[in-house]
């Protein structure tokens, strides 16, 4: 099996199989484009060396899973945050890198992994109190009291539409 | 946050990594995330509520119901952090239903109304209202016409003077009734609305109309032409362009009539014209300031009957040399004349060739002149009523001066062949004026007509003693107009024909009229405004 070879933001090259790669919708179309497996490293320049271990791990792991079907319904994505266990387990990092994988899965074009991420990050605030929130994710709160109790009516008043 | 380039590097002032993901990844994150989530999230800080105001509310624009008994209202006004959603909204039913004391109905409690109505100002894109409303304990149900439409008056009073007036399409009453021992309420959507569309505002306080016609609401009147239920309000100082009260409501009018299927601009199968209006004019106003806009004034006919009465005492002073003046200004019987520009800005109704005028407090000179120019092809003009005027007592009692072409202002009507207009006298004449009148003023006036004015096709023309104080002595006078010498000098005879007047009582309530060929009327209603 063909591999090829990646170069993070902070030049470290990895190989991978080209199957595993090629998750990443940018990567397949630029081998696409080149034709041929390329003997240079192709660079990504916006991912660094520890998310695009993390994000070849996920690709490795998914490498033989169906290709999202292209028109999805955000509808149905919409529907549940449901995410499978080994997912669940690989998103078990710290924030800022699970900011970073979802920004990476972006940059390369991975939907499901996009997905999972976001799914991951929308569990983190299910069902939290605006102050849990604010812990969660680290969020100072620049509201004055007057405006806190403003906001706590106007959605109030939202909610029983 | 190096994958995407597209994020700066944080601050201490950073809101967080969640709101400083690209907007995308931002709203791939939320559209996993319910409302209440949205709306707890939304509210850990400014960043959250500015990104998430659309999605915690976005549910709302279309549809918004206030009620005030619930203290819901409250996020709303003055400088809320969802004052910028406010043009978003454009359905509004307004709660809880208003009603006022019914004691004193001449004495529309205005403040109250005010106040019902003030929140809905907030909100410039209103184009669907519904405003519930019930009956006071102390209404009977048989005065339940009376009291809606004072209370719609005082409510359309208020609601002119919004920014989305121009853009309302429908304004509804919803009624509640209260069931005996509950404190339920049982819904009744009356049966009647109200559309409007097209419709010129006279912003100005100055053009706002002060005669509040007593009963402008003819929704009865519409039912009992049989046109489905469909039914007209109009409130002052404007024009309905609902040419086809047929075609309210749903149904047809939803494929003919624009968004809503509520009428349209244009008169493409116009081809009568009935003008209706209590207060078309006969209701001239002083110079109002300001401050008084918004408040219902004058305008029922006894109130124009007094002031008549107090014209002719002015009269008797004419030899004042200041009394041009003193009229002007102090005389609340002189109409004010609009200047051209405002009516002639309002809409051309070029296919109506036969025009009606029910009018219970009569018309003046400018009221023709506007019709005129706003019907340019009538061929069959009637007014029933009776002009008012800026006449002078020493003048015989005309309407005119001596010598004058009687109402000249029927000269831009081209196409005229029949025209059935008051006699032009004051109060619209009398007994005496039939027995000793000199016809040769309004004689030589329908020859002007005719061969200065190029009323070529004029061949009837009568005049119609409409007097409200002699209302058992009405009479007509009719001329027809013949040509001689190759068709360039005309004459007039008068003749016995008893055109197709249909004696209105003006002392009773003007109800809609038939046009003649009413079976296909379409009945229409061209609100003058009222400063005319």
């Amino acid at each position: 099996m063909s591999q090829i070879t990646l170069l993070s933001s902070d030049n470290v090259e990895m190989k991978v199989d080209k199957e595993v790669a090629e998750r990443s919708i940018l990567i397949k179309n630029m081998l696409e484009d080149v034709g041929e497996t390329p003997d240079q490293a192709i660079p990504i320049p916006n991912v660094n060396e520890g998310v695009l271990r993390k994000v070849i791990e996920w690709c490795e792991h998914h490498r033989n899973d169906p290709p999202p079907p292209a028109d999805e319904d955000s509808d149905s994505r919409k529907k549940s945050t449901d995410i499978e266990e080994w997912d669940q387990k690989f998103m078990q990092v710290d924030q800022e890198m699970l900011f970073e994988i979802i920004l990476a899965a972006n940059y390369l074009d991975i939907k499901p992994l996009l997905d999972v991420g976001c799914k991951t990050v929308a569990n983190m605030i299910k069902g939290k109190s605006p102050e849990e929130i604010r812990k969660t994710f680290n969020i100072q709160n620049d509201f004055t009291p007057e405006e806190e109790d403003q906001i706590r009516r106007e959605n109030e008043w939202a909610e029983d539409r | 946050m190096a994958a995407s380039g597209s994020t700066t590097a944080r601050t201490p002032a950073s809101p967080g990594l969640l709101f400083e993901l690209p907007m995308e990844l931002f709203d791939e994150i939320v559209v996993h995330l319910s409302r209440s989530d949205l709306a707890r999230l939304s509210s850990c800080c400014r960043a959250g509520r500015n990104l998430l105001s659309r999605d915690v509310f976005g549910h709302l624009p279309e549809s918004l119901t206030l009620d005030k008994r619930e203290g819901v209202l409250k996020p709303f006004p003055g400088l809320s952090s969802l004052r910028h959603l406010h043009s978003y909204f454009s359905y509004v039913v307004l709660k809880p239903p208003i009603s006022y004391d019914y004691a004193n109905i001449t004495s529309l409690q205005l403040e109250k109304i005010y106040e019902y109505v003030e929140t809905i100002k907030y909100f410039p894109n209103i184009d669907r209202l519904w405003v519930g409303w019930e009956l006071p304990s102390d209404c009977e149900e048989t005065d339940v016409d009376i009291y809606r439409e004072a209370l719609v008056a005082g409510i359309l009073k208020r609601l002119v003077t919004y920014e989305f007036w121009p853009k309302l399409n429908l304004f509804g009453l919803e009624r509640y009734k209260p069931i005996t021992n509950s404190e339920f309420r049982d819904k009744e959507r009356v049966s009647v609305s109200w559309h409007f569309g097209g419709i010129r505002v006279f912003r100005e306080a100055k053009e706002l109309v002060r005669g509040v016609p007593e009963r402008y609401i003819k929704a009865t009147s519409c039912k009992e032409e049989g046109h489905g239920g469909g039914c007209s309000c109009f409130a002052p100082g404007f024009q309905t362009t609902y040419m086809e009260v047929r075609r309210f409501g749903f149904g047809e009018a939803a494929a003919v009539g624009g968004r809503w299927g509520m009428g349209r601009e244009d008169v493409v199968l116009l081809n009568t014209l009935d003008v209706h209006t209590d207060t078309f004019v006969g209701t001239p106003f002083e110079d109002e300031d300001e401050e008084s806009e918004g408040v219902i004034g004058r305008g029922s006919e006894s109130e124009v009957e007094d002031d008549t009465s107090s014209s002719e005492d002015d009269g008797d002073s004419s030899n004042d040399e200041n009394e041009d003046e003193d009229r002007n200004t102090h005389n609340e019987n002189t109409p004010t004349t609009p200047s051209e520009s405002i009516f002639k800005s309002g809409l051309i109704y070029p296919f109506v060739k036969k025009l009606v005028m029910s009018v219970r407090t009569g018309i003046t000179r400018q009221n023709i002149t506007e019709l005129a120019w706003r019907c340019p092809n009538v061929s069959y003009l009637r007014i029933d009523g009776e002009l008012l005027t800026d006449w002078n007592i020493d003048n015989g009692g005309y309407a005119y001066q001596q010598g004058e072409v009687v109402y000249s202002e029927l000269m831009g009507l081209k196409s005229l062949e029949t025209v059935i207009v008051p006699w032009p006298s004051i109060g619209g004449g009398s007994v005496s004026d039939r027995m000793n009148m000199d016809w040769r003023q309004v004689e030589k006036s329908i020859i002007s007509w005719a061969e200065v004015g190029g009323l070529k096709l004029l061949r009837y023309v009568s005049f119609v003693n409409n007097s409200k104080k002699h209302p058992t002595s009405h009479w007509t006078r009719t001329y027809g107009i013949g040509w001689e010498g190759d068709g360039r000098r005309c004459t007039v005879r008068n003749v016995p024909e008893y055109l197709d007047y249909e004696r209105v009582s003006l002392h009773g309530r003007i109800s809609y009229m038939r046009a003649t060929e009413s079976s296909e009327a379409i009945y229409i209603v061209l609100y003058l405004s009222t400063y005319m």
